[in-house]
């Protein structure tokens, strides 16, 4: 094919001086700022001071922790997602095509929006206590708090991953499956050695960023539970940056996270390779 | 029946906050603090709502018009057209930019908010409604998305115009444009909702109260009166109600475009 260097350039250009300016440079940028001690006025290089400050200090190691368990949580929720889908690939279009645009829904007020509303179901009491006939201060400690913040973040991301999960199902050619009954596999082995080893691909990417989306986790616990026992890494980069203004320490905490998630993206690579 | 009755419990689940947020933005305090609560409401009242009289709303929406469409528009311009080059066009190092530009899709975003926020002040663009639109304008996803689209031209029909001595902006505009309209508003739309949505960094860049969002200044007012309990009006109720200020205009565009939103995007020509 004939090369078209000049139009290729024009045509990629404003899209790559944009990558450069607010990707590209702050990424190289974060990693300078994460060996500076930085005030308003001087920034002095301090060698590997920030990383060794952050790693002694116990509410980062515990915002490690949580992201974590919030992730571990909400990799169950899509779960629920794929047996969802599964169970809406055998019902008729018609109720698909009415799900679809209901699951949209949530998707839309995800976040900062629903969360007033979120604080008013588990509030003291509020109607989870109520249904359970108990009296939980459920934001009190970590060991509800988190549960609690993961299901609005599962409530959040559900619809989508279910739609996604769907159209995939959806995009299996019939006739693997109909030489799979001519050869005899029941129901289960048809669903599980053929149509989800068919969707496995969308299913790490889907998997891959609710593990990420769990260390990004902000705005529910900035509206309900601003506390160190609920936060995660993005709201603890967020709390030393720009609340507390050490820009240093906040870039070493998002080096850490970017290297958790560049580590992440390179299982997938591997888990692929199997 | 079992199965539409596991159906409809999954979308009652679902629907859930959205509905009480909507019920309880209209009770007073005794109303939003009974329980059970009630499934429709009793004792309407329009304090939470009224309350909000004072606030600045023309300027806030006017800010929100600004930074969604030219966030949508421009961004849509800028993604597609890199789309469009990485798969109609040859030029050396095709391979490693797509790379490039592409893999940044992984990264969390608060991982770059702090130096993205040095660089928007060494531009001199602190202050005001810029950064909010500038940092969003590059979306890998989309690019992602466009590529996929028009993957799904067929090269054939490109090849024969090129033949008949069509020129490139030819091509663009009389064979590639006309299909392209269903990724054009999918991606309108998607930025569109995350210019609107972008909480943690319009709440950093646009902290001037003539600057605020709809977004930012409801949540900012929202969570100032949090604490204090102002003329009898319980503040969970104007949450509520706040919350639903916002969820309406999203609410009004997914329903113009939603069949824009649940189609899939399987291709240009249908086969």
């Amino acid at each position: 094919m004939k090369q078209h260097k000049a139009l290729a350039a024009t045509f990629i250009t404003p899209a790559f001086l944009f990558f450069c300016l607010f990707t590209l440079l702050p990424i190289i940028e974060v990693i300078r700022m994460s060996f500076l001690k930085i005030n308003f006025i001087t920034s002095v290089y301090v060698g590997f001071d920030n990383y060794k400050t952050i790693f002694k200090d116990e509410a980062f190691l515990l915002s490690i922790g949580n992201s974590f368990v919030y992730a571990i949580i909400t990799l169950l929720g899509v779960c629920t997602s794929v047996f969802f889908a599964f169970f809406l690939y055998h019902m008729t279009k018609r109720w698909q095509d009415t799900v679809r645009i209901l699951l949209y829904l949530p998707v839309l007020s995800a976040g900062i929006i629903i969360s007033s509303a979120w604080g008013w179901i588990f509030h003291q009491k509020g109607v989870i206590n109520w249904l359970l006939q108990s009296d939980i201060n459920w934001f009190g400690q970590a060991s509800t708090a988190i549960p609690a913040i993961s299901i609005m973040v599962i409530h959040a991301g559900f619809g989508l991953n279910t739609i996604v999960i769907l159209a995939n199902l959806q995009g299996i050619g019939k006739e693997y499956i109909e030489a799979a009954v001519i050869d005899g596999a029941t129901w289960w082995q048809i669903q599980w050695h053929i149509m989800i080893p068919m969707i496995a691909p969308i299913l790490y990417m889907i998997i891959i960023s609710t593990i990420i989306g769990a260390f990004m986790v902000f705005e529910y616990i900035m509206m309900v539970a601003p506390y160190s026992y609920t936060a995660t890494m993005a709201y603890s980069i967020f709390q030393k940056g720009f609340e507390f203004s050490r820009y240093g320490i906040a870039s070493a905490q998002a080096v850490v996270l970017l290297c958790i998630s560049v580590g992440l993206f390179m299982l997938k690579k591997q888990v692929k390779a199997w | 029946m079992v199965k539409k009755l596991f159906l409809v419990c999954i979308f009652i689940i679902m629907l859930i906050p959205m509905y009480f947020m909507l019920i309880c933005s209209f009770q007073d305090i005794h109303g939003v603090m009974k329980m059970p609560p009630d499934i429709f409401p009793q004792n309407i009242t329009f304090k939470n709502y009224t309350m909000m009289k004072a606030y600045p709303f023309a300027r806030w929406i006017a800010n929100t018009v600004f930074i969604t469409g030219i966030t949508s528009v421009v961004s849509c311009f800028i993604t597609l057209s890199a789309s469009y080059a990485f798969v109609f066009f040859e030029f050396p190092h095709k391979k490693k930019l797509w790379v490039t530009m592409l893999l940044t899709i992984m990264i969390p975003r608060i991982v770059l908010i702090i130096p993205t926020y040095v660089i928007v002040k060494k531009l001199g663009i602190a202050g005001t409604l810029w950064p909010a639109i500038l940092v969003l304008l590059y979306n890998p996803g989309g690019m992602f998305l466009g590529r996929l689209y028009f993957d799904t031209v067929p090269k054939s029909l490109l090849e024969s115009a090129r033949l008949d001595g069509a020129n490139e902006m030819q091509v663009l505009w009389k064979i590639v444009a006309p299909m392209s309209l269903p990724i054009v508003i999918l991606l309108l739309l998607t930025m569109g909702i995350m210019a609107m949505t972008d909480f943690i960094w319009q709440m950093l860049v646009l902290q001037k109260p003539a600057m605020q969002t709809l977004l930012i200044g409801i949540i900012a007012k929202a969570t100032e009166l949090g604490n204090t309990i102002q003329m009898g009006v319980e503040p969970i109720g104007r949450k509520m109600a706040s919350g639903v200020i916002l969820v309406f205009p999203l609410l009004v565009i997914f329903l113009i475009a939603n069949k824009y939103f649940t189609q899939d995007i399987g291709g240009a020509v249908k086969e």
